[in-house]
């Protein structure tokens, strides 16, 4: 009889250790490498795109060439300055093909993130904001967001990858803001 | 009679009771060998991005192509493109040795996307026979003061690098 209870323990024991080491597995898989990793490595890739995009130059001219003027005005430099400008006194900046320096601006960069994270496969979201007097916040312009195959916008609407870029304009302020998700 | 019957039970017992530990047994092992090789993939995918990664940092910082502003600090990932042209030659053919120790078997590739469409193949060496390759990608700025008669153009493109594994 004390034999038999013995054996029950031992088989307890058995059990409860492979029951551990079960808990041990699944553990290891719950809690293992965390995303850290993954969200700096694409933060990183939204920062970096984010600075070549504000500084590329385009072909956009100053109608009355002054020396105040650009030759040659960048996204981040000029013509973000001059899209919030342009609610109010019209684009100074004349761009081929485009009303003002805001459609131009959303069509570029549309199409510059398009070749890049859209032919990777990546999803995007682009967001220029307006922020006037006060706490008031408006959209410079549409948001740019990457479209699938049946041409749905897509974007990021939950875990993305996020960088901005503030730039001061005699508008007011605008946050440039990229989101990246896989 | 009646013991013997018995002990034929308690012997059907003790190996149905064995039989099941050997399953558990079985399973743990079938999930470990699925588990190692899940992570000895992951390990495999993680080693080459990271050897990507290293690669992308060098090429950004090489002094051959980088931005630089005289004695000011280089402009960060930007190429230019005037040490490009010029660096291509130099890098495969006359200091083939010595490319070759800091980027081995790999292919990095300059893509400009705007304003104009171009392609730059800045080192290229393919590993003999080798099946797989990992390409990574990096956004980059180009500075081209060969188009413009003041400062220069800053065109957006990007860095791939393709790791031959």
């Amino acid at each position: 009889m004390k034999c038999k209870g013995q054996m029950e323990m031992i088989g307890l024991v058995v059990i409860v250790i492979l029951v551990t080491l079960g808990m041990l597995f699944i553990s290891q898989f719950a809690f293992g490498e965390g995303p850290t990793k993954k969200i700096a490595k694409g933060e990183e890739r939204a920062a970096t795109a984010m600075m070549a995009l504000m500084k590329t130059s385009t072909d956009c001219q100053a109608p009355n060439y002054e020396e105040d003027y650009d030759p040659m005005p960048t996204i981040g430099g000029n013509l973000i300055d001059d899209c919030a400008l342009s609610t109010e006194f019209g684009s100074t900046y004349q761009c081929d093909g485009f009303d003002n320096s805001c459609d131009f601006l959303r069509e570029t960069i549309s199409e510059l993130l398009k070749e890049t994270f859209g032919m990777w496969k990546n999803h995007y979201e682009f967001h220029a904001y307006l922020m006037g007097s006060g706490d008031k916040e408006g959209e410079l312009f549409a948001v740019i967001k990457d479209v699938n195959e049946r041409g749905e916008e897509v974007g990021c609407p939950r875990e993305r990858y996020s960088t901005e870029q503030p730039i001061s304009t005699d508008k007011g302020l605008v946050r440039n803001v990229l989101y990246l998700c896989d | 009679m009646k013991q013997n019957r018995k002990a034929q039970i308690r012997m059907a017992e003790t190996i149905a009771v064995i039989f099941i530990f050997f399953v558990i047994i079985l399973f743990g092992i079938v999930f470990y060998y699925k588990y190692s090789e899940i992570t000895a993939k992951q390990e495999r995918e993680e080693l080459v991005e990271a050897k990507a990664t290293q690669i992308i940092l060098k090429t950004l910082f090489l002094p051959e192509v980088i931005c630089s502003r005289g004695e000011a600090e280089p402009l960060l990932t930007c190429f230019d493109l005037m040490k490009v042209r010029a660096a291509k030659n130099v890098m495969e053919d006359k200091f083939g040795e010595y490319y070759f120790n800091l980027f081995p078997y790999v292919t990095i590739t300059l893509t400009e996307v705007y304003p104009t469409e171009k392609e730059w193949v800045l080192y290229d060496k393919p590993k003999p026979e080798s099946k797989n390759k990992d390409v990574s990608h990096f956004i980059v700025t180009l500075k081209d003061e060969m188009r413009s008669s003041k400062e220069g153009i800053f065109s957006f493109g990007y860095l791939t690098v393709e790791v031959y594994s």
